[in-house]
């Protein structure tokens, strides 16, 4: 069995899309503690509370005020926020060229899109984060 | 068959005998006047300078004391008038005049196609108004008048007189035809040549129309490759909420986990929902696009109360103050279905975005006619959760949504922004005293 991550968070504008992912953590019973934000601002707020990162941050990509690639680019300039945080991104967009920007960042593990399911949760955990 | 005639004229002197050279000499000056006279005409191209020039060259070829050049109108009812007034006392030229062609000798010329020669207009039948105004100085006695004839119209007529009665021979008469020739030739190329550069103009319009109407084309495809993108994603990411909640209600279910199964159809319904609102709100922008403009005298009082009554059912309505404020009573000339939804927009909005920690939540739709009648304003207000300053820019752009909470499809402001414009007017975002205020500007005919 492999081992929980102890702190993951979940990035997302649409409160179904939380929910839903929400869920499907739980089955797949990867993390003690699951932390929802709706926006970027949550996020950061978030970051800063707790003791130490997350391990993986699920981010959405279209979300209004501030978008995915801008978190990433706040993150980035951030690095007491954000040392050995794995981020995944987790989208509903279906252009090359989202996937190619997004995976040109070094915060960025995986680039997976959307909805999740149990079993890519696995293999997720099995391939890109550990 | 100008060369033929002179050959012709030439030959005949020549038979009569010696003392015919002198006037054999005085033929070829004149044929010679008259060759200048052809090459001059083929060059001019400004038919008021030809008209001047001819005349000049005329002055040798033939011997009168008035001459005048006419040109047929356009619209071939008058004709215009050129004269060259005294030959011994130096080229006088009168303005031009304008003649309906019932009148004097050169009308009749060109209405019969026909040269006419008057020997002596004193013994005329009095009454007979032979001479036009600006030839007639009293004293010709003789005149002629040749039509300017070429491909078979009459472009106008070659007049001549003189103060002596039987001045023109028929050597001169026949002289004078062949000036007639070729002015009239010069003319009909000059017409020719102006009808081809409106030919041109005519062109060059429907030309630049054309590209006009490639420019606007090629916006259109724009705006419909954004909306499509658009669309596309928004439409998508309620159909995998619904594809995730599906599974996980399958999954409840395998598990025996009820409770939870309750929230996760709740949550599929709303989805449902709100993809169903969104292909209706696309129809709209759709129909929007297409609306003919037809104008109709309004009654915004009216109007506003009728939006109000189909926005009543709306969630929160009934939490919500609405007041309507029409400064003025007479109706106004709109397109009644376009400012129709851009107040059920803007109120609907109004309403939505309310701010649950007020105590009493209000909208304002308040509306005011220019002084002189031409334009129309009118402002929606609210005392809801606002737009930040930094969003202004972005809130009439398509699919734009604000902030987390925000539902609908985000098309109500883009509409709204499509319709004021195609109505040439301009919409806006501001705030005022803590409250929102939305100003729409419209023009409005008498």
């Amino acid at each position: 069995m492999t081992e929980r991550f102890q702190n993951v968070v979940l990035v997302d504008d649409s409160d179904d899309d939380i929910f839903i992912n929400e869920r499907y953590l739980r089955r797949a019973d990867w993390a003690e503690r699951v932390h929802k934000c709706g926006c970027a601002t949550e996020l950061f707020t978030l970051l800063a509370s707790l003791d130490r990162p997350p391990e993986v941050v699920f981010l959405d990509l279209n979300m209004p005020q501030m978008n995915g690639f801008q978190v990433l680019d706040r993150l980035a300039a951030r690095p007491e926020l954000t040392s050995g945080v794995k981020v995944v991104i987790l989208t509903s967009s279906l252009h090359q060229d989202d996937r190619r920007r997004a995976e040109s960042s070094p915060l960025v593990a995986a680039y997976v899109e959307k909805p999740l399911s149990v079993e890519l949760l696995a293999r997720l955990k099995r391939e890109k984060l550990t | 068959m100008a060369s033929d005639e002179a050959a012709g004229q030439i030959t005949d002197m020549l038979s009569d005998g010696p003392n015919e050279f002198s006037a054999l000499q005085l033929m070829a000056g004149r044929y010679r006047l008259l060759c200048d006279m052809a090459l001059l005409l083929s060059r001019e191209a400004d038919v008021e300078r030809l008209a001047d020039n001819v005349l000049d060259k005329i002055t040798g070829i033939l011997e009168f004391d008035r001459c005048s050049v006419s040109i047929v109108e356009a619209s071939g009812t008058t004709y215009h008038l050129r004269t060259q007034s005294e030959r011994r006392e130096g080229l006088g030229l009168v303005d031009l005049a304008e003649v309906p062609l019932e009148r004097g000798i050169a009308g009749h010329a060109i209405r019969n196609r026909r040269a006419v020669y008057v020997p002596d207009t004193e013994s005329m039948a009095s009454g007979m108004g032979v001479v036009d105004e600006a030839m007639d100085d009293g004293g010709l006695r003789a005149v002629l008048s040749l039509p300017l004839a070429a491909q078979g119209r009459v472009v106008g007529a070659l007049t001549l007189g003189a103060r002596r009665p039987d001045a023109f021979t028929p050597s001169d008469i026949q002289m004078a035809r062949q000036v007639a020739s070729c002015i009239a030739l010069a003319i009909e190329r000059e017409r020719g040549r102006e009808e081809a550069e409106a030919l041109d103009k005519k062109l060059e319009d429907k030309a630049h129309r054309l590209e006009e109407t490639v420019e606007r084309l090629e916006r259109t495809n724009l705006e419909l490759d954004t909306f499509i993108y658009a669309a596309s994603h928004d439409l998508r990411a309620p159909l995998l909420s619904v594809a995730g909640l599906t599974d996980l209600a399958m999954m409840a279910l395998e598990g025996g986990e009820l409770d939870d199964l309750g929230e996760v159809l709740t949550r599929i319904q709303r989805n449902i929902k709100r993809l169903d609102q969104l292909v209706v709100d696309i129809l709209q922008v759709s129909r929007a696009r297409r609306l003919e403009r037809r104008h109709e005298g309004v009654d915004l009082r009216q109007l506003a109360l009728e939006v109000l009554e189909s926005l009543s059912g709306l969630e929160g309505a009934s939490d919500v103050d609405v007041r309507i404020e029409v400064a003025f009573d007479q109706p106004v000339s709109l397109e009644k279905l376009r400012v129709r939804q851009v107040i059920s927009n803007l109120i609907s909005n109004a309403i939505k975005y309310r701010d649950p920690g007020q105590k009493t939540p209000w909208v304002v739709f308040a509306a005011q006619l220019d002084p002189e009648g031409e334009g129309l304003s009118f402002q929606v207000r609210d005392n809801g959760i606002g737009i930040p300053e930094d969003q202004r820019p972005y809130i009439f752009d398509l699919f734009y949504r604000g902030t987390k909470r925000s539902f609908g499809a985000g098309l109500g402001l883009y509409l709204v922004k499509q319709h004021v414009t195609s109505m040439d007017g301009e919409v806006s975002c501001r705030s005022e005293d803590a409250a929102t205020v939305f100003d729409v500007r419209i023009p409005v005919s008498r």
